[in-house]
């Protein structure tokens, strides 16, 4: 089945990938989507099928082949970059900095002026403030991660398997950022939870082998998801 | 692919003829130096290859130089085999040097400008060659490797200045002002340089064609994974 | 130039935190005075001329040290990448590093420099201010190539070798004018010579820290 393109209003975000290789391997083919401010783009797929690198190549962790048009630019000017919120495997966050400092840092880093102790305190790590990074829990730092990643009110926000491995608290924490960010970004996120992606996204990419085999807003998919995805990736 | 072969047979036999010309001018040829004797001779396969070896590293400098400009694969194997030549002609620079040196001065090495300016480019230009087989199938390594290759480049002239009062019995022959030499080593030099830049052009295009064809296997490599 | 100012205070925060780096690489630049100070140990005329050169080796093989670490510390939670992805230009994290690592080697100089003097037995004239000058230009040329160069390193398993491979060649005219000035403070020569090699000492910084800040974002490019 051809993927279909849905052209939406104003699009916050217009990825274009023919082709992407790493040496000999082609890891990507022909992945066009369009998304606009206010939408949230569910990526899915097996595990290997390419959604980290397609979250990567738009975030620019790893040199960009085909176009990745982001708020109207193919370039990535700091002020784009700015307006660029990723949360990838890794939390970027510096073991041997607590996490006022950290936030700190990403603020000079952006150049954003927010209030790092409001921050931590919506994320309730306000009592953690002043203690390392190094010393703190996994559900700790991921949510520290999340904090740095919607520091500088990003208009683009993606987040790789943002719902593996976090514990209640953070969940919960994760899906009112969700919901609270939703009508300032566009957000993508890649998951394995069919579920939860069919609560929360507008539209789906299904991925496989690098190759785009779906994309399509809500009504087009079927609320049995699971059998819906299971017969694509058959 | 038949013009390729027939430029290169015509070097080819370019070289065969000229090699023993060379050779005439250099040994037989060439008046014998006074004060040196015959070891002196060494001095036209010295001097053409220290030029030559100055030439390609130059080609490094401005392969990699348009690779970065251009992005165009075909600029960097042009840089690549100039610094693997342009190692193996410093080589013989350094090696002929102390061979000359020895009975001459009675030292194996001096510190003087140029043989040390000499030594330090073969440095870069080795460690320009560690540099790309570590990086080996790393996505940067033309990019990595064409920077290095300019600023080891444009080191050498700063390498010369800094040892440039040092007392030098390195001795000046060949000076943009004057030219020491009697008329026929003159000849002499420039009829080897001539070979060794025949020389010089063939291993270039043998060694370009190399990386191409490694590059072509490697996109058939990518064309059977697909399938 | 505030984002810079962060970086390298971030650096410096972090560096302060785990001291051990410092400290080893501190120990081990003593080490190198100190062995080499045995092996020189005809004492008399000859030590004064040579001296200085183990002054230098100390300073290359601790540099090299701390280049490695300054750039190793973003590979931890992969905070390169973060950093790739800011704002920051690729200009602004080299300069950021730079100082960084320039901070570190001119303390670790600063700490090292009157052990030296008493170990070699050198007296502290009105030259020792000029010595510390020299310290400071040559740290600053040092790191500017070795910020370029560690960052292309960073991807190797053998990157410290790597990194001295790459760097000690094409520094040599920099230990060069700066053994030179030194043998030159240290042992109350002439003087004219030694504005000759600070001015080439200093249009040798400009040339490299002018050119790695240049090439940097070739380096960053496919990191």
């Amino acid at each position: 089945m051809p993927a279909e393109q849905k052209l939406n209003p104003d699009p916050a975000l217009k990825v274009q990938i023919p082709r992407y290789k790493i040496g000999i391997r082609t890891i990507l083919k022909d992945i066009h989507f369009e998304l606009a401010t206010g939408k949230i783009l569910a990526i899915l797929g097996p595990n290997g099928a390419g959604k980290t690198t397609i979250l990567k190549c738009i975030a620019g962790t790893i040199p960009k082949q085909g176009s990745c048009v982001i708020f109207g630019s193919d370039k990535k000017t700091p002020d784009i970059k700015r307006q660029i919120g990723y949360l990838g495997h890794e939390t970027f966050l510096y073991e041997k900095l607590s996490a006022q400092e950290n936030l700190e840092f990403f603020s000079g880093l952006y150049g954003v002026n927010t209030s790092v102790a409001a921050l931590l305190d919506s994320f309730s790590l306000s009592a953690a403030a002043h203690q390392l990074v190094e010393s703190f829990s996994r559900g700790m730092k991921q949510r520290l991660a999340l904090a740095r990643t919607i520091l500088a009110n990003p208009g683009l926000l993606l987040l790789d398997e943002p719902f593996t491995g976090l514990d209640l608290e953070a969940s919960r924490l994760l899906e009112s950022t969700i919901s609270e960010r939703r009508s300032k970004s566009a957000i993508v996120f890649t998951t394995h939870e069919l579920q939860r992606a069919y609560q929360i996204a507008d539209y789906f990419l299904v991925v496989k082998n690098g190759r785009q085999i779906f994309f399509g807003s809500r009504n087009e998919v079927p609320v049995e998801i699971e059998e819906f995805y299971r017969s694509l990736t058959a | 692919m038949s013009n390729v072969r027939i430029s290169d047979k015509i070097l080819l036999f370019l070289i065969f003829i000229m090699v023993p010309v060379a050779l005439y001018f250099a040994f037989a040829y060439a008046p014998e130096e006074r004060v040196m004797g015959v070891v002196q001779r060494i001095f036209y396969f010295h001097v053409s290859s220290a030029w030559t070896s100055l030439l390609s590293f130059f080609f490094v400098f401005v392969g990699g130089a348009l690779y970065l400009w251009k992005n165009d694969k075909r600029f960097d194997y042009f840089a690549y085999a100039a610094a693997e030549l342009g190692v193996f002609f410093c080589t013989i620079v350094i090696v002929t040097g102390p061979i000359w040196a020895k009975p001459v001065w009675n030292v194996w090495w001096t510190w003087d400008p140029r043989l040390t300016s000499t030594f330090v480019l073969w440095l870069i230009f080795v460690a320009y060659l560690i540099l790309r087989s570590s990086l080996a199938d790393h996505p940067a390594v033309r990019k990595y490797a064409s920077v290095y290759g300019i600023i080891g480049f444009i080191d050498v002239p700063i390498v010369y200045l800094s040892i440039y009062w040092w007392r030098t019995i390195h001795p000046r022959v060949i000076t943009p002002a004057k030219v020491d030499l009697h008329p026929k080593m003159w000849y002499s030099v420039l009829i080897c340089w001539a070979t060794i830049l025949l020389l010089y052009t063939v291993l270039m295009k043998l060694r370009i064609r190399m990386e191409r064809l490694k590059e072509e296997v490697q996109i058939l490599q990518e064309r059977v994974q697909e399938d | 130039m505030s984002i810079i100012s962060a970086i390298v205070r971030k650096d410096l925060v972090i560096e302060y935190r785990s001291r051990q780096t410092f400290v080893t690489t501190l120990f081990f630049g003593l080490l190198v005075l100190v062995v080499g100070n045995f092996s020189l140990s005809i004492g008399g005329e000859q030590q004064t001329v040579i001296a200085p050169g183990i002054l230098w080796i100390s300073f290359l093989f601790s540099g090299l040290l701390f280049l490695n670490h300054i750039l190793a510390t973003e590979k931890e939670e992969n905070s390169l990448d973060g950093l790739l992805i800011s704002p920051a230009t690729p200009g602004q994290l080299f300069l950021g590093k730079m100082i960084s690592a320039t901070i570190f080697l001119v303390t670790l100089e600063t700490i090292l420099f009157p052990v030296f003097h008493i170990l070699f037995n050198f007296q502290f004239t009105l030259n020792s201010i000029w010595l510390y000058l020299v310290i400071l230009l040559a740290a600053l040329g040092y790191c500017s190539l070795g910020v370029l160069l560690a960052t292309m390193a960073l991807g190797l398993k053998n990157r410290e070798i790597i990194l001295s491979v790459l760097l000690f060649p094409i520094l040599i005219p920099l230990l060069i004018m700066a053994v030179k000035s030194s043998i030159i403070l240290l042992n109350q020569l002439k003087m004219d010579q030694f504005y000759n090699w600070l001015k080439l000492l200093i249009g040798f910084d400009i040339i490299y820290v002018v050119l790695s800040y240049w090439s940097y974002h070739w380096i960053l490019e496919d990191v």
